[in-house]
């Protein structure tokens, strides 16, 4: 569904925001990406989804390449952020119908949108009401909708759980786990081990713009995550050491 | 999905606080400064009325007083003269343009014409703070809801994280930019245009509008410029916001350029034309006209009373002509420099005015309007046109060089033709300030597009 090929992203002022990514994610798969703050998650993501332009490497969802056919490459892909903002002085009802609309799907009834609405949690008196009172959790709820609406093949989620409580963010999860069982591909960002761990089936670590390691859901038992990312942490902790020494 | 686009941007205009706000003032400012002007105009129009029906009047009792016809020609032409009265230009209710500053009336005796102010007793404040009309409104305060209503079109749907929601979605660019522009647009314009529809019929419905086909064109003409105008100010906005990445940064850009477009150029425009083209004031032209004829009277003297003695002959008087027409001929050529060097003045400071798209609504909206400097000059024209004509009836009643006077009636004294310049003409200067606003649409239009289409949307 998504394949990434030799992808790099220096920015103008030299940072190297992507360096020689190569990455895919199959239909009914999930793939985390964890790193710290700077590693290149973000700045992936965004070059999955067009907004910015690849050094080198191609980006391909679907089979279409996301330079060269943006438009078209945007019809299979689904984007969550971490602060879902919509718009405040719409209802929610009002957010989830120009959103759908404009994924190009004019086809969807008002129980469809009601269904979609209850299922990822938020309560019908919600439907009606201004997305400017809405909490954290309940925009992040409406912002999958959304991307369930779209009914993309790929769904992009950068840090989608954090700022959510312990209950809020389980919820979100199992939401993720429902469209991976109905075959939608899931590339998601996230600094949270323990979840990842949880709903990952592979788990890239990201450091300086470079995939340091894709752990296999296999390997995941035998190895403590928490300890491998924790090295590579320590890793480029020294290595900034030595460099500033140097 | 333009039209999913265009919904989402009028609903959220029009739930947005700013649009209520908007509404408001256009509804209140537009109409106010239409019912103000127009009660204006009706009474100008009454005063007008009342100078005629006193003029009449006083022309009838010296007819009636003066019993010999020498008296009555001698009162009537050189002490008397004819009084009319200058009427309000017809579109004036709305656009007052030069109106304040033409007479109420104005005394006409055969080769002189003495302009009569609106009102001795008139408030000196109002001088200081003119009345809004609608030019000032439409120049000034729309211009500033215009960039309101955009300066955060693009920067500020990126700030609130919306623009990436939106580009993650199968959307060309242009649709989103095109959309902004048409639903915003469109969301100021009307309550622009309802607020005019209802001082308008206000205008109509008190009698201070002609409803004529002439009317109905300039009209319309007038409220296509102001729309364009508005335009040129959103679109402004548009451009500036898809150049910044914050609201505030935006914000200042726009409201720099306003002040320097509204505030400073359409003020200083007439400033640096004279410096430019300084001229002689009307009071050192005035004095050199009074040095003329101190001159050639001294010279006539001269010729006419030598060693203390009145010559007369038929030499002298062919002198005498000879220095009346070079007395004639020098005051003209005063005249003309006084008359070129204000056409180079104004011509000047049109052209650093146009600088400004505020000039150039005021120009246009004058224009078309018949208030500008074209019905002033008009209005010029008639009065000295009138003065000729008053000249050549004294003539014919006391015909030179004879002294005998034959009687005359009231009818034979000419009137003051004032005729308001067509539609076709007075809209002709405004061609060039439809095309500077015009250009500048396009020029912001297409800065926006293309940087939108760069536009980093993270």
């Amino acid at each position: 569904m998504l394949e990434i090929k030799d992808l790099k992203k220096v920015y103008e002022d030299g940072t190297v925001g992507v360096d020689n990514l190569n990455l895919s994610v199959a239909a009914g798969e999930i793939v985390v990406l964890l790193g710290a703050n700077g590693a290149g998650k973000t700045s992936t993501m965004m070059l999955i989804l067009g907004f910015t332009e690849p050094s080198s490497g191609t980006v391909a969802i679907h089979g279409v390449d996301v330079q060269k056919n943006p438009l078209e490459a945007k019809k299979h892909v689904a984007y969550v952020s971490e602060n879902v903002t919509l718009y405040g002085n719409f209802t929610a009802n009002q957010n989830l119908k120009f959103f759908t609309r404009l994924s190009g799907r004019t086809d969807v009834t008002e129980d469809e949108y009601r269904a979609v609405f209850h299922r990822v949690g938020l309560a019908e008196k919600a439907y009606y009401r201004r997305v400017r009172g809405f909490s954290k959790g309940m925009r992040q709820r409406l912002g999958i909708a959304i991307a369930i609406l779209k009914n993309a093949q790929l769904i992009v989620l950068d840090e989608p759980t954090s700022g959510l409580d312990p209950k809020g963010g389980y919820e979100f999860l199992e939401i993720i786990r429902q469209l991976k069982a109905e075959g939608k591909a899931i590339l998601m960002s996230s600094h949270d081990i323990f979840r990842v761990q949880a709903i990952a089936d592979r788990v890239g670590i990201m450091r300086r713009g470079q995939m340091l390691e894709l752990i296999e859901r296999q390997d995941m038992g035998a190895r403590d995550l928490q300890q491998v990312y924790l090295d590579y942490m320590k890793e480029e902790a020294a290595g900034a050491t030595s460099a500033e020494v140097g | 999905m333009f039209f999913a686009l265009m919904r989402k941007e009028i609903i959220a205009h029009v739930l947005s606080l700013r649009f209520g706000v908007t509404f408001a003032l256009f509804l209140l400012l537009v109409f106010a400064s239409i019912y103000v002007t127009t009660n204006e105009y009706r009474r100008d129009q009454d005063e007008a009325f009342a100078v005629d029906r006193a003029a009449d009047a006083d022309l009838r009792k010296i007819f009636t007083e003066e019993e010999k016809v020498e008296d009555r020609f001698y009162a009537v032409f050189y002490h008397h003269g004819r009084r009319e009265a200058v009427p309000p230009p017809p579109m004036s209710s709305l656009v007052q343009g030069l109106r304040p500053a033409m007479p109420a009336a104005v005394q006409i005796t055969p080769g002189n014409s003495r302009y009569v102010g609106r009102s001795i007793e008139g408030n000196p404040l109002a001088g200081l703070l003119p009345i809004p009309d609608l030019v000032y409104v439409v120049g000034i305060v729309l211009s500033l809801l215009a960039i309101l209503f955009a300066f955060d079109s693009i920067c500020g749907e990126k700030e609130a994280g919306t623009l990436r929601l939106i580009m993650s979605n199968a959307v060309p660019r242009d649709s989103i930019l095109l959309a902004k522009w048409a639903a915003g647009f469109l969301v100021l314009l009307v309550p622009f245009l309802i607020a005019v529809f209802g001082g308008v019929v206000y205008t109509w419905y008190v009698g201070a509008l002609p409803t004529d086909a002439d009317t109905l064109a300039r009209l319309g003409t007038l409220l296509g410029f102001a729309c364009l105008y508005i335009s040129t100010f959103f679109t402004l906005s548009l451009a500036v916001s898809a150049v910044t990445h914050r609201s505030s940064t935006s914000l200042f850009l726009c409201l720099l350029i306003w002040v320097v477009w509204i505030l400073v150029i359409p003020n200083l425009a007439p400033v640096v034309a004279k410096i430019i083209e300084p001229g002689y004031s009307p009071l050192k032209i005035a004095q050199e006209k009074e040095a003329v004829y101190r001159e050639i009277h001294l010279r006539i003297q001269r010729l006419t009373l030598t060693t203390g003695k009145v010559s007369y002959g038929k030499g002298i008087e062919e002198e005498k002509e000879k220095l009346e027409r070079e007395r004639t001929r020098r005051l003209e050529q005063w005249d003309r420099f006084q008359s070129d060097s204000i056409d180079r003045q104004k011509r000047l400071a049109g052209i650093f005015g146009r600088l400004s798209p505020a000039a150039c609504w005021t120009y246009a909206a004058v224009a078309v309007a018949g208030t500008g400097a074209e019905s002033y000059q008009a209005f010029e024209n008639a009065s000295k046109q009138m003065s000729d004509d008053m000249r050549k009836t004294a003539e014919s009643i006391r015909p030179p060089p004879q002294r005998d006077v034959r009687d005359f009636t009231l009818d034979e004294l000419p009137r003051l033709k004032l005729t308001s310049v067509p539609f076709a003409r007075a809209a002709e200067p405004a061609v060039n300030d439809l095309l500077i606003l015009a250009i500048l649409n396009v020029a912001f239009f297409m800065t926006a597009f293309v940087c939108f289409l760069r536009y980093d949307v993270r």
